[in-house]
This record gives structure tokens, sequence and C-alpha cells, in this order.
């Protein structure tokens, strides 16, 4: 005897997987479809199939160390990468990279804390501004103490002048 | 073709010249300075550069030339 079923659906939803197709059969499927939907003389110029460039990102090699002295010379690539060592309490990042003629040239950096350099920049602001001031200072000096020596002169031209015919006259009078 | 690979290095030393011509077909290999420094010394005949690197290598590695020549000869029982 068939078994009368009121609920014509399962009352649970299977799960269906669905295939997805991985990324570059994703891609050819938009390709179809775009070439399909193209105009016929348009479609002509796109004959080639449009070959997608995948950037390769650039992979970092390098560890953590406690100290410098730990790399060997087999860490280093040499296939003329860098490789890149952070000291573990991040004191120091060195970068080795084996140079053309056999020899690992080791390049270290330091860490700048940003506030350290802000104040830094600052300083040498203000060691600016004080020179500038400073030889406005200098400069205002120098110009008074020209002042005085031209009047110097001039009073001492002016206080000679006489005596010189005094002089003079004394002279006449022998 | 790789050095580690210890026919290749037979073959190496068995034909020098065919030897360079499979590295400078190699593009991968060509990429890396030290390998085009190696070739463009080759071509000069720059024995003493060469040297000069192959000492570098060694130094670097924490070895010297005449440890590897022993060991390249210990493999072939030349010891």
């Amino acid at each position: 005897m068939p078994m009368y079923n009121p609920y014509p659906y399962p009352a649970v939803p299977t799960y269906q997987p669905q295939y997805q197709p991985p990324m570059q059969d994703r891609l050819a499927q938009l390709q179809g479809q775009y070439q399909a939907t193209m105009p016929q003389n348009q479609q002509m110029s796109v004959q080639q199939p449009i070959q997608m460039q995948y950037i390769q990102q650039p992979q970092m090699i390098g560890r953590y160390v406690n100290d410098f002295t730990e790399i060997t010379a087999n860490d280093v690539p040499m296939d003329g990468r860098s490789a890149v060592f952070v000291k573990s309490d991040m004191s120091e990042i060195q970068t080795r990279a084996w140079s053309a003629d056999g020899k690992i040239i080791p390049i270290t950096f330091k860490p700048v804390l940003a506030e350290q350099n802000e104040n830094k920049e600052k300083q040498e602001n203000l060691k600016i501004d004080l020179s500038d001031e400073s030889t406005k200072a200098f400069m205002k000096r120098f110009d008074d103490i020209s002042d005085r020596l031209e009047k110097m002169e001039k009073s001492i031209s002016k206080q000679s002048a006489p005596t010189s015919r005094a002089r003079k006259g004394a002279d006449g009078d022998e | 073709m790789e050095m580690n690979n210890p026919l290749g290095l037979i073959q190496a030393l068995q034909n020098p010249q065919a030897f360079m011509q499979n590295i400078m077909a190699n593009s991968q290999l060509m990429q890396n300075p030290m390998a085009q420094n190696a070739v463009e010394m080759y071509r000069k005949g720059d024995t003493a550069g060469l040297k000069r690197m192959a000492e570098n290598l060694c130094k670097e590695r924490g070895t010297t030339p005449q440890e590897v020549q022993n060991m390249v000869m210990g493999h072939f029982g030349m010891r």
C-alpha cells in the first residue's frame, strides 16, 4: 500500500553541494560570454584569447633571529633576492644578499620612533631660527660699530684741521 | 643543471664548454647577478676573478677552496 506523504518537500532542507569552478574556469566562462555578446565585426579583432597576467607578489625570505651571528650562508638565497632577518626584540632588522663577487652584503636597519623624529626636526628648525636671529643681532652690532667709527673719524678730522692751521701760522711767524 | 647533482658535476668536468652553454641557456639562472658575473668572467678569461669569487663563496660558507677540492676528490675516491 503506498503511503500518502502529506509533506511533498522534506522538512529539513538537504544540502546539495554545488560545484564551484576554479577561478580560471570562471574567467574562461566569462570571457566566452563576453565574446558571444560582442558584435561580429568587433569579434574579429578579439580572436585571440585575452591572456590574464598574474602579477606575482614578491615573496619575502627571512626569519626572526636572536642575534645576527645565528645567520648562516644557507639562509641567504643565491637567486639574487635578499633575505630579511629581524631580531626577536625588534631592535634591528638586517637584510642580506649575495653580491656578484660571491660575498654576502648585510644592510642593517635600526628603528626610529616617529615622535623622536618629529622632535629632531623641530630642534633643527629651532637651530636655524636661532642662527638667523643671532646673525641679525651681530649685523646690527657691526652697523653700530661702523657708525661710531665714522663719527669718530669725522670728529678727529675736525679737531686736526684747526691745529694744523695754527702750526702753519706759528711756523710763518718765525 | 644543478651542481648538487653529482652527475651534473661529472658532465661539467667532462665538457666545461657545454656546461657553460647550458648555464647561459638557463634564463632563470642568468637572472642571478652572481651567475651573470661568473659567466662574464669566464667569457673574458678572468681566472683570477673567478678564483676570487670561489674564495669568497667558500669563506662565506665557512670553508676553503682546498677543503672543497678535497671533498670532491673524496667523492671520486681520489683522496
